[in-house]
């Protein structure tokens, strides 16, 4: 479904990804841990098409697709979702307006009339509970007001809402009580199908215990430098990031 | 040097002003006024960033109008009088009792300062036709008066004057729509004189898209008596040079007086708010908020001053000016001003200056919104608590459309 090859990219002339290389397949959940800074965020929004980042080479194929040329708004239509570490706050405009249009963007892309309000409606009611999500949050602006737990909470809603083939979650774990983190999870898992995909980044091994993984990759300054089953997670958390990320002490 | 050229310049550019016969009084004195008022240029501090060579250069005749055209609506149900080539039309529809219209022959009293404004002295001395709208006292009118300022001719004058009096207790809603014909190089400069006695309650709504080729210079003077309340909301939206001067002497106690203003400016759109409020009595309440988005190579000038004199004891004055640049090209010159002489007040005043959020239109894109929609939800969301100010809903409703439609992007 998503495949990465020899991917390069900087940012004001400093090199983030190292050439990295990445496979994922329909049906499948991947995990990609590693210390802060490494890269993982980046990554995240370089699939995703933000446009800061210099491409400086690799090939990001999507379903067979080159995206690297398409705009964010084309990826998010071709299918992909990324929920967000610092989900942003935008006043004025209104969380279900917003969705409203992207899901009829993203259909008209595909060559399909508009939804109609009452699939829309319906749609949101039965999202919105499936995350918890109060009933005054879905109507409000874009996560103005909403506690760090909720905004998370907002993104696997429209996850949800959205219905990706592909979600990469960037510690959507993180800043979550465990009631929450079982709320998130529990979302996760209901929209997994053997057709869709997920990647999970994160820095605790204790979001691994509700979403289990079938592959886990470790990033260190721009590269997957290891990739392991999920006990590679309980490994790394364990001992930490050191035994993979000075290999000549190792092998001397 | 060139000093005299300008005045050479102004003697030719009131040459064709100076048409009407045997004037009298008022307009006497401003005729009178004219003479040793120099044209504005941007030494004077009051038009530092406005130019208005174009103006001065251009040769703008009188194209008298009666008869009719089709009635532009915003409020089908409101009381519509129409104003073309600045020559006010019978009004159509139905004129709830209270209300009183009369045409202005002679100007008896001017509450504008044409002895030292020159655009007001212009109109002062030479309008083109004037009307007065006298709501009596008590009434209250519940369906909006809009009147319609549009031209059917070319590089011609158009300068009506609009005497409104809202007897004590009296309340209205009146609409100014500035509407575009097709016609181009017009020179507007519209006078308009709001008298709010006692208790009287007034909110005029300005929408100004007269057209992209002429000029417009709109003073609006306003009086307010004791616990009166004065809104207004100025959509400035086309026109070559645009400015606005609105000045608020808020003389009794216990007013209310709200500022609000939204302007969206492309190509090469110069718009200009100028406001002034002068807190003369105590006890007073006034709140400004304007707010712009200019792309291209537009330019928007904001100056609000608000003076509180010394007997102006307990004054809440706020004001509030914030504005997004869409292109590096754009310009903004934004001054708010307080000046406070009195001790017992509370004033506040800002003024900020931006860009569109890269990082918030990122996170709509990449839910699938596409770029322009994103950048319109952006914008909408901006001037959204300026518009939701706006009570008269079918006003709001059809500003909001022409927000979205504004910009290509
Ligand atoms: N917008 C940016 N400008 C400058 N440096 C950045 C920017 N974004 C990320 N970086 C740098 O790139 C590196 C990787 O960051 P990031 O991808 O956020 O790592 P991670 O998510 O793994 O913690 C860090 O050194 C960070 O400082
Ligand atoms: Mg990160």
């Amino acid at each position: 479904m998503l495949s990465i090859r020899n991917l390069k990219a900087s940012i004001e002339g400093k090199n983030i990804l190292n050439g990295l290389d990445l496979e994922v397949k329909a049906g499948e959940v991947h995990a990609i841990m590693g210390p802060n800074g490494s890269g993982k965020s980046t990554l995240a929004s370089v699939i995703a098409g933000r446009s800061e980042y210099e491409i400086e080479g690799g090939e990001i194929t999507f379903n067979g697709k080159d995206i690297m040329e398409l705009e964010p708004e084309e990826r998010a239509a071709e299918g992909m979702f990324l929920a967000f570490q610092y989900p942003i706050e935008i006043p004025g405009v209104s969380n279900i307006n917003f969705l409203k249009t992207a899901i009829n963007e993203i259909r008209d892309y595909k060559g399909l009339g508009k939804m109609s309000a009452k699939e829309f409606l319906g749609r949101v009611k039965e999202k919105k509970e499936m995350v918890e999500l109060k009933e005054n949050l879905a109507n409000r602006s874009v996560n103005v007001g909403f506690s760090g737990g909720e905004k998370k909470r907002n993104e696997i809603f429209q996850m949800a809402m959205l219905e990706p083939k592909l979600a990469i979650l960037d510690e959507t774990d993180s800043g979550l009580d465990i009631d929450a983190l079982r709320i998130v999870a529990n979302g996760v898992n209901r929209l997994k199908t053997k057709d869709n995909a997920t990647i999970v980044i994160t820095h605790y091994q204790r979001l691994l215990d509700y979403i289990v993984p079938d592959f886990v990759h470790v990033l260190y300054k721009g590269k997957i430098v290891k990739t392991g089953g999920k006990d590679l997670a309980l490994e790394l958390e364990e001992k930490g990031y050191d035994w993979l990320t000075k290999p000549e002490k190792e092998t001397a | 040097m060139s000093q005299t050229l300008t005045a050479d310049k102004k003697e030719l550019f009131l040459e064709s002003f100076r048409v009407s016969e045997g004037i009298s009084g008022v307009s006497k004195a401003a005729e009178l006024a004219l003479e040793n008022l120099d044209f504005p240029t941007t030494r004077d501090e009051y038009w530092k960033y406005t130019r208005l060579t174009k103006i001065l250069n251009g040769r703008f005749s009188v194209e008298p109008f009666e008869g009719s055209e089709e009635v532009v609506s915003i409020n089908e149900r409101a009381l519509h009088i129409e104003c073309i080539n600045g020559y006010f039309q019978s009004p159509v529809g139905e004129i709830q009792e209270g209300i009183e219209i009369t045409s202005v022959e002679e100007v008896e009293e001017a509450l504008v300062d044409y002895q030292n404004e020159f655009f007001s002295a212009l109109n002062t001395a030479y309008f083109t036709s004037g009307i007065k709208i006298k709501i009596k006292a008590g009434v209250e009118i519940d369906k909006s008066i809009q009147v319609n300022f549009l031209s059917v001719n070319n590089n011609i004058q158009v300068q009506p004057r609009i005497e409104i009096e809202l007897e004590p207790n009296a309340s209205a809603n009146f609409i100014f729509n500035w509407h575009h014909n097709g016609q181009e190089g017009n020179f507007y400069n519209v006078v308009s004189e709001l008298k709010l006695h006692e208790n009287a309650q007034l909110s005029l709504h300005q929408l100004q898209a007269g057209g992209d080729e002429n000029f417009l210079i709109n003073t609006t003077q306003v009086n307010q008596q004791r616990d009166s309340k004065f809104a207004i909301h100025t959509i400035s939206l086309e026109g070559k040079v645009l400015r606005n001067n609105l000045n608020i002497a808020v003389e009794g106690e216990n007013c209310e007086s709200i500022l609000n203003g939204v302007y969206l400016a492309y190509g090469s759109q110069h718009f200009d708010n100028h406001t002034y409020v002068d807190h003369i009595a105590p006890n007073c309440y006034s709140s400004e908020n304007y707010k712009g988005v200019m792309d291209d190579k537009s330019t928007a000038v904001f100056n609000g001053k608000v003076m509180v004199q010394p007997n102006a004891q307990k004054i809440n004055a706020f004001q509030s000016n914030q504005n997004i640049l869409l292109s590096d090209d754009a310009t903004i010159n934004s001054k708010p001003e307080l000046e406070i002489y009195a001790d017992d007040v509370q004033c506040s005043h800002g003024s900020t200056t931006g860009q569109l959020d890269e990082e918030a239109v990122f996170y709509l894109r990449s839910r699938g919104v596409s770029e322009v929609s994103a950048k319109k939800m952006m914008i909408r969301a901006f001037v959204f608590d300026v518009l939701e100010e706006i009570k008269l809903e079918s006003f709001k409703e059809h500003v909001e459309g022409l927000v979205e439609e504004k910009f290509k992007l």
